[in-house]
Formats: C-alpha cells, sequence, structure tokens
C-alpha cells in the first residue's frame, strides 16, 4: 500500500507454491504479522493461485500476500526456503542430497545480489546439510543461516509430555536436538519443568522414554499414511521461527544453526533475533546422550563433507 | 496420547463439521493461529483423513494453546459453536438444484447427527449455497433465527475492501463498504451505503474513474481465478470462518458483512 518512508517488513517464501510453503505464508498472514509475504515459486500457476487466496485474508489482517521474484527474494528481511527435491522410493540420501544441492545453489544464485541483513530460514531435508548449503551458496554469514531443525519435532515431544505431566507445552522445557532424521535424540537429562528435571516428576516414573521417542519419531509417517503429506505443523513452525527473527525477539528454539564447539550445522537451542542466532547454548548431555550427539554430528559432517 | 486431555481442555468449544475437507482444516488452521485459545473438535465421515488433519494441526496449536481433536457429531452437537464446511462442490454443468439437493441431504443428516442440539450452541454455515443452507440449518434444528448464521457474502466483502484499500490507500477495515444479498450470481455491491471516514465512497476521486460493474464482476470470478490457478480456494474462508468463529465466542458484537 504505498508511500511510507519506513521500510515494510519483508518475508519471502521460496517454495511458496507447494503445500508447505503456502501453509507457511498463510500462518504469518493469519497471526497478523504485519509484513509483506511473498510467495515465490519456479512453478508460476500455483504461485499465483496460493498468492491470490491468502491475499483474501488481508481485509482482516495487516499482513499483504503477493506473489513475488527471487528478485525480490534476495531483497527480503527473512527468506524461508521450502523447496527442494522429495526423496525417491530407493534413492540414496546422498543422491537426494545432490539434487537438492543443485536447486538450492540455483535458488540462492537466482537472489543475488542477497541483502547483507538478510536471514535464510531453511525448511526443506534434509535440513541440517541443505542448511550448510545455504550458507555456502549464500554468501551470508553463519549467524544468519538457520533451519527449522527439530523444532517441530521439540513441539511433538512437548505435547506428548504435556499430556503426561498435565502442565502447558510452553512450560515444558524439554529438546529434540541433533540432526533431523534417524539420529535425533532427546535431551532427557536437560528438560526440566518448574525449574526441576523433567524425569523427578511423579507422572513420569516408570514412563517409557524411548517409546516416547519412538512415537515422536514417527509422527510424520502416521500423519502422511493418514493424509496423504504434512504442512500445518512444519507451517506454523517455519511462520513462529520467521516472527523471532523479523522482531527481533531472541526467544530461544531448537534449531539448526551452527555450533562451533562440533563444528558443524546441527540442532541446538539457540536465541533467535535480528541477527539471526544471537546467542548460542549449549545443552548439557549425559553419557548416553553425548554418544547419540556423536553419531548425529558425524552423520552430518559426512554428509556436509562435499559441500564445503 | 497425541491429543490433550480435558482437564485441561480450554473453556470455549467449537466444533468444524467437514474439517477433513481444505476448507474445515483451513478454518481450525486460522483458529489456532488466534490468541485465545478454544477446544476444538475436528469432525468428518472421513475418519482417517480428519485425524490425519487433527494430527497436524494439534502439531500447530500447542504455541497457542488451542487443543485440537477428532470428535464424533454427538459431541459436536454439545459444542458453544458449530461450524458446518461439509458438503458436496459444483460439478462442471451441474444445476444449482441438483447441487441443493445433493447438499441438503448431507445437511438433514449431519444435523440430525448433531441432535440433541445445545439449545444455547450457536451454527456457523459455510458450505454452498450457504444462503439456502443456512436456512435448512435453523428449519432442522428448531435454534432460535438468530443464533443460526452463514459466512454468506464476507469473504466478497473482503476481496472487494482489498481492492479498494489498493485504489484509495486506506487500510481495508476502515473502508466501510459490502457485497450484500445472495452469495453467488445475484450478489451486488451496496455502492449507496459505502463510506470511509464518514464520506460517501463515492465522492472520492478514485472512484469517478472506475468502472463499477467490472469491479462486482471481477470480485465475483475471484473465487474461479484461484481454482484455476491452484485448484481450489480455502485460505480466504479460512480466515474468514475463524474471524466470525472469535466474534461469537469472545462476545465482540463486531459488525461483519
Amino acid at each position: 500500500m504505498a508511500s511510507s518512508t519506513i521500510p515494510p517488513n519483508r518475508i519471502a517464501v521460496i517454495g511458496g507454491g507447494g503445500n508447505v510453503g503456502a501453509a507457511a505464508a498463510f500462518a504469518l498472514i493469519a497471526k497478523g504479522v504485519p509484513a509483506e509475504v511473498l510467495i515465490v515459486d519456479v512453478v508460476d500457476k500455483a504461485a499465483q493461485g496460493q498468492a491470490l487466496d491468502i491475499s483474501d485474508a488481508s481485509f482482516l489482517e495487516p499482513g499483504i500476500c503477493r506473489k513475488g521474484s527471487f528478485q525480490e527474494a534476495g531483497q527480503s528481511d527473512v527468506i524461508i526456503v521450502t523447496a527442494g527435491a522429495r526423496q525417491q522410493p530407493g534413492e540414496p540420501r546422498s543422491n537426494l542430497i545432490e539434487r537438492n544441492y543443485k536447486i538450492i545453489k540455483s535458488i540462492m544464485d537466482s537472489m543475488q545480489p542477497i541483502k547483507p541483513s538478510a536471514k535464510i530460514l531453511m525448511v526443506s531435508n534434509p535440513v541440517d546439510v541443505l542448511t550448510h548449503i545455504a550458507q555456502k551458496a549464500s554468501g551470508l554469514p553463519v549467524s544468519q543461516v538457520i533451519g527449522s531443525g527439530t523444532f517441530l519435532d521439540s513441539g511433538r515431544l512437548r505435547n506428548a509430555l504435556s499430556e503426561i505431566t498435565g502442565v502447558s507445552p510452553s512450560s515444558v522445557h524439554a529438546y529434540m536436538l541433533g540432526e533431523h532424521g534417524d539420529n535425533q535424540f532427546t535431551g532427557w537429562s536437560s528438560a526440566r519443568i518448574g525449574g526441576r528435571p523433567l524425569l523427578e516428576h511423579p507422572k513420569m516414573q516408570g514412563v517409557d522414554l524411548d517409546g516416547i521417542n519412538e512415537k515422536i519419531m514417527r509422527k510424520a509417517y502416521d500423519i502422511i499414511d493418514a493424509k496423504g503429506s504434512t504442512y500445518f505443523g512444519i507451517g506454523i513452525c517455519a511462520a513462529t521461527l520467521a516472527q523471532a527473527l523479523l522482531n527481533n525477539t531472541s526467544q530461544v528454539f531448537p534449531v539448526v544453526n551452527f555450533v562451533e564447539k562440533y563444528d558443524c550445522y546441527m540442532s541446538w537451542p539457540a536465541a533467535i533475533g535480528a541477527g539471526g542466532v544471537e546467542q548460542a547454548f549449549d545443552v548439557p548431555v549425559n553419557a548416553a546422550e553425548a554418544k547419540k550427539l556423536e553419531t548425529a554430528v558425524t552423520a552430518i559432517k559426512e554428509a556436509c563433507a562435499k559441500y564445503d | 496420547m497425541l491429543f490433550r486431555e480435558e482437564s485441561m481442555a480450554p473453556g470455549r468449544k467449537v466444533a468444524v463439521v467437514g474439517s477433513a475437507g481444505n476448507v474445515g482444516a483451513s478454518v481450525v488452521f486460522s483458529l489456532v493461529n488466534t490468541t485465545y485459545p478454544a477446544d476444538i473438535m475436528m469432525v468428518d465421515v472421513n475418519e482417517r483423513l480428519v485425524r490425519g488433519q487433527a494430527m497436524d494441526l494439534a502439531d500447530a496449536a500447542w504455541p497457542t494453546g488451542h487443543r485440537v481433536r477428532t470428535a464424533d457429531l454427538k459431541e459436536a452437537g454439545q459444542a458453544d459453536l458449530i461450524i458446518i464446511t461439509a458438503g458436496a462442490r459444483q460439478q462442471p454443468g451441474e444445476s444449482r438444484d441438483d447441487l441443493l439437493d445433493r447438499n441438503y441431504e448431507i445437511l438433514r443428516s449431519i444435523l440430525n447427527g448433531l441432535k440433541p442440539v445445545n439449545p444455547n450452541a450457536v451454527i456457523l454455515m459455510i458450505s454452498n449455497p450457504v444462503d439456502v443452507l443456512t436456512g435448512i440449518a435453523q428449519n432442522i434444528t428448531g435454534l432460535p433465527k438468530s443464533q443460526v448464521f452463514g459466512s454468506g457474502t464476507l469473504l466478497d466483502s473482503g476481496r472487494l475492501r482489498n481492492y479498494l484499500a489498493k485504489l484509495i490507500n486506506v487500510r481495508q477495515t476502515s473502508i466501510h463498504c459490502h457485497v450484500l444479498g445472495e452469495h453467488g450470481d445475484s450478489q451486488f455491491v451496496g455502492w449507496s451505503s459505502a463510506r470511509i471516514g464518514g464520506v460517501k465512497l463515492d465522492q472520492f476521486p478514485e472512484m469517478q474513474t472506475i468502472d463499477k460493474t467490472k469491479i462486482e464482476h471481477d470480485i465475483a470470478r475471484t473465487a474461479y481465478d484461484i481454482i484455476e490457478a491452484k485448484g481450489a480456494t480455502y485460505y480466504g474462508v479460512g480466515v474468514c470462518g475463524a474471524i466470525l468463529a472469535t466474534s461469537v465466542l469472545q462476545n465482540q458484537h463486531d459488525i461483519r458483512s
């Protein structure tokens, strides 16, 4: 709506023609975020359709949604990437990563020159490796490139723990960590409710912790099995992170960020604000968790090695 | 283990009947983005699909405290607000009468399943043809007329306001202009009652050169443009549903058309 001397907030969703991207864009508008949300996609018709549908919500909310170009995306404050190839049946991971490397590189090249203060939020999978690739290909500082990682899984974990303990999910401080995939693990030893260790809570006695882990890891498959794909949950996660980046909230989330101690991108708690990662938090792990962490780090580094 | 317990349910209860589908699921997705949490029940004949939608939406509800779960019609009938999005879509070439016949049967079955309906419940009809189905819903449930309403031309009014907002450079919520009548071919714009800042819309310089008939036509066509580009429309109507739900549940007394 033009003519202001204050530059508008702008969030671009690359891959916004698809369900996950559109859900993220819609969540931003429905949440009342006062930003210009751009739908960017190589499939022009899909981008146009989603932008038209979502912009119908603008009469009730302050945000604006429209189709955008890659150049405009490069000039945004926050760039969410949901575009990418999906794993074919029987396809080896290294193959999937190679295909996605080409896509991400092409996206970053199309956005150049990228606004120096832009933050990239990678959502596409395998998210740890692709966050690494996005940082290399974009040329942005490491602190300005993050990935959704285990944020959604942590949300699912909190829902599950909320059921058991009778405490609101936002008050159960527990994280899923490491790699967003087979090697992710729950930080049981660092989990707390009301300042006390979670595992000491009366309702947690005798609870099958591995069983909870398994249910969380399977959740995505359960949803896909029932409805074909997942997008609402991940859409909200992307929107929540984009809000934190835009509004400089410095909330702490378990997201993919570059952890110096382990010299790799992995899901680890970080305070997220206008600078991207404002602060990192080294979560304490016990012996068993340290082993899982090592496995996760090794797996991520192996996959990333080719793309340094 | 996936849905929140009764003991932790927010006070206000909303049921969305037909929420396996995109429109119903979008209404729920919009609701979970609102700040005042509700206990949201998702109902649909397609149990597997609605369960998948509910799981995905429960994943989206934890930051705001909404409770999302599946339920049957009996439980839905006890909600404070019952939103109905279920129904057949108009097939190419199908007459409105045939569509109405199909949707009457579906609606009748739903409304009977809800009974005995909470006498204080409000019903919000979204399924089309919305004007007729709203009347039918009131008839079959026997609820007071004031407790049964439909989304009607709210989205069309919204599209009109979006257009005028760009034209006159004023925020949509400050443009008081409504699309009225039937939500369908005979809907019309209340140009003579339209005002911005107390001033009649027709007096604005930007309005002197525009083609009103073309605008009305373009607004009415928007749904088709979206369907042509992405296959269906659900986000716009989703937010409409959530806004109306919030007005009802929080007793806000907003004026919506």
